[in-house]
């Protein structure tokens, strides 16, 4: 089989159609609803989805807790923006900034794609030292990481105000973002279909086993530690893009707990259970948030106290875990087509069969 | 010479204080496998629980306080981790996480995000004279609180039926369970001497600052988690003493590190964390031959 034919049977297209599909139809209702606040929640949403699809990239193939990758996050956010903030005004506002980075401004998505560049040349670089460790100590190392990543960020000498930065441009629009998120979508897809995708999913169900199979672990693992970090570093890039203003507090322990709620309670081992777990938890962050900063009823004003939104997001987490361990989805995908094709099986089907019972009735 | 044997004291207090973060980790990790990040959240209320000194007296809100936190990780053990407590090590650790998370915020909508001060003993933090060396009673107080409960835990975990049932879970769960040990039982009596330490660290915190936030146990909990590793995970006097290395680093990091770069001073730490692994993936204090069961 070649062709369309195979590529319509690849379980990693259906996947990947899907998904493309259902986030066309929320761009349509978006589009239709036309309300700022709902554009602007689901732009947010869709921003960090890219980073909870690069996070499961790695975490989900290879089994391991990376909580540290929200480093990744924090360089991809730190290139763009010092590259995308317009010349005219940045020597202005980071004085401390090398002239040769000061004199020059690149286009904004330019800028994200150099996020994401940077990260995986950092990853590639970090992971090097790193690729013999076991799953365990892998994850209290990238949380090392994330701690020196965000001592560095935090005393950064770019102005008076230290590490912050901004006059980022505002480019991010819900339009442009989601060709990033399907960009990444086709990534994730791709790497998991692929024979080292493969390789990494046998590790995880055991490293041992894997290891004498003759698998090399170490480099396995090497290249989605560094796909997953330019993926965070996109995530980082568009992040900046859409919030102009940012500080190494934004890529901390807050965001690591977020990305990690997503993964888990959509499903760690499935690509759509990271789609599924960005939606329900930012769906149940934006509402509650609403109403956290207050909401009128007629008269009275309703308002709930600040910590809200962060405990609805935790209790969430908790009952997923509970009843449901290994996430909504489990370790299976959304699969649009499938679905659509046995509905039109089954109807198939019965039709004749109706028409039998009918004949046998008269 | 003087400025040495101060910054020494500095050196083993801080380093004390962080035996206890990993100590409180260590506990829960030998015999449960779950990294628990909620740990935090119990040096938070241990934190809290010194404003009641305001209305009991001093002597009976310490007492209170290690009683109210205990019973915090009771509860945690058996709503959130008794019925999943077979799970992988992943999803227990990303529930702990949840725990955390759940807490934290509870504390916040419960206390507010503004500190609350604390009048507990304020004489702790004034300053003691010896000869020329200057120590806070604080400093004092918590090198003897890691020895009386450092001495309080060997002497459980050496001489007492729970100890020696917690050391036989730590080393084999199932086997432990074949000859008789409750399951249930040990993993709550793992959680209940893991609290204690975290109250008392919290507290010590608390003290430290003279505040007490929502937040105050979260770096110490990832300093903690950070620390077991070190030691090597399932080891508990490797926890100790990873803790106290890392402390102890810190302050040395302090001093001879020139001061533009002293910001970045907990970086080299977590560096040196990160070298310590690479050369021994296994941890620092681990016995040879004995890995750690995933």
């Amino acid at each position: 089989m070649t062709g369309p034919t195979a590529l319509a049977h690849s379980p990693g297209f259906r996947t990947l159609a899907s998904l493309v599909l259902i986030l066309i139809a929320v761009l349509a209702i978006v589009a239709v609803v036309g309300s700022p606040w709902l554009t602007g929640a689901v732009t947010s949403s869709l921003i960090l989805m890219v980073m909870v699809v690069g996070l499961q990239l790695f975490c989900g193939n290879s089994g391991i807790l990376a909580f540290g990758n929200g480093a990744f996050v924090a360089i991809g956010a730190y290139a763009c923006g010092i590259l995308t903030v317009p010349a005219t005004v940045k020597p202005a506002i980071f004085p401390y900034l090398p002239a040769a980075l000061s004199s020059f401004s690149i286009p904004a998505h330019a800028g994200v794609f150099a996020g994401g560049v940077v990260a995986a040349l950092a990853a590639a670089i970090l992971f090097f030292p790193l690729r013999r460790l076991n799953a365990q100590a892998l994850s209290i190392a990238t949380l090392a990481l994330l701690l020196i990543a965000n001592i560095i960020f935090t005393n950064l000498r770019l102005s008076s105000s230290g590490g912050a930065v901004f006059r980022v441009p505002l480019a991010a629009t819900i339009w442009n973002v989601t060709p990033w998120l399907i960009g990444c979508l086709v990534v994730a897809v791709l790497f998991q279909q692929s024979r080292l995708g493969l390789r990494l999913r046998a590790s995880r169900e055991d490293e041992f086993a894997a290891e004498s199979g003759g698998i090399d672990l170490g480099l396995s693992r090497l290249v989605p530690f560094v796909l997953s970090a330019g993926i965070m570093g996109i995530g980082g890039g568009l992040y900046a893009l859409s919030i102009g203003s940012f500080s190494a507090a934004d890529f901390y322990i807050d965001l690591t707990i977020l990305l990690f709620a997503m993964m888990v309670v959509g499903g760690m081992r499935s690509l759509s259970g990271a789609f599924v777990g960005t939606a329900v938890i930012s769906t149940v962050n934006y509402l509650f948030s609403k109403l956290q900063m207050g909401l009128t009823l007629g008269e009275t004003k309703l308002s709930l106290p600040p910590g809200t939104a962060a405990l609805s997001i935790a209790v969430c987490m908790v009952l997923v875990l509970l009843f449901r361990g290994e996430g909504l989805l489990r370790d299976r995908e959304i699969d649009l087509v499938g679905a659509v094709s046995r509905l039109f099986r089954r109807t198939a089907a019965a039709v004749p069969q109706q028409q039998g019972k009918t004949q046998e009735g008269q | 010479m003087i400025y040495l044997l101060q910054s020494l004291v500095d050196a083993v207090s801080v380093g004390s204080l962080y035996a206890l973060f990993a100590l409180s980790i260590a506990m829960i990790f030998g015999v449960a496998r779950v990294v628990n990040f909620a740990n935090g959240e119990l040096m938070t209320v241990g934190g809290y629980s010194l404003l009641l000194s305001g209305v009991l007296g001093n002597v009976p809100a310490l007492i209170a306080g290690l009683a109210i936190v205990a019973m915090l990780a009771l509860a945690m053990e058996r709503l959130a981790f008794r019925r999943i407590i077979k799970a992988p090590m992943p999803t227990l650790m990303v529930m702990s996480l949840g725990v955390s998370l759940l807490v934290q915020n509870a504390l916040l909508i419960a206390f507010g995000s503004r500190p609350k001060g604390i009048a507990f003993a304020p004489f702790l933090t004034e300053p003691i004279l010896i000869g020329p060396l200057r120590v806070s009673g604080l400093n004092v107080i918590t090198i003897v609180v890691l020895l009386v409960m450092g001495a309080g835990l060997i002497y459980i975990l050496r001489r007492t039926s729970i100890g020696i049932q917690l050391r036989a879970a730590a080393e084999d769960f199932q086997m432990a369970r074949l000859v008789g040990v409750r399951a249930n039982g040990i993993v709550a009596a793992s959680f209940v001497i893991s609290a204690l330490l975290a109250a008392a660290a919290g507290m010590i915190l608390a003290l430290q600052v003279g505040t007490a936030t929502y937040n105050l146990g979260s770096r110490a909990v990832i300093l903690g988690f950070i620390a077991t590793v070190l030691g090597g995970l399932g080891s508990i006097g490797g926890a100790a003493l990873g803790g106290f290395m890392i402390g102890f680093a810190t302050v040395v990091a302090q001093i001879v590190l020139p001061p533009e770069i002293s910001p970045f001073r907990d970086a080299f730490v977590f560096a040196a964390v990160i070298l310590v692994l690479l050369l021994r993936p296994q941890g620092l204090f681990v016995a040879f031959g004995r890995k750690v069961r995933a």
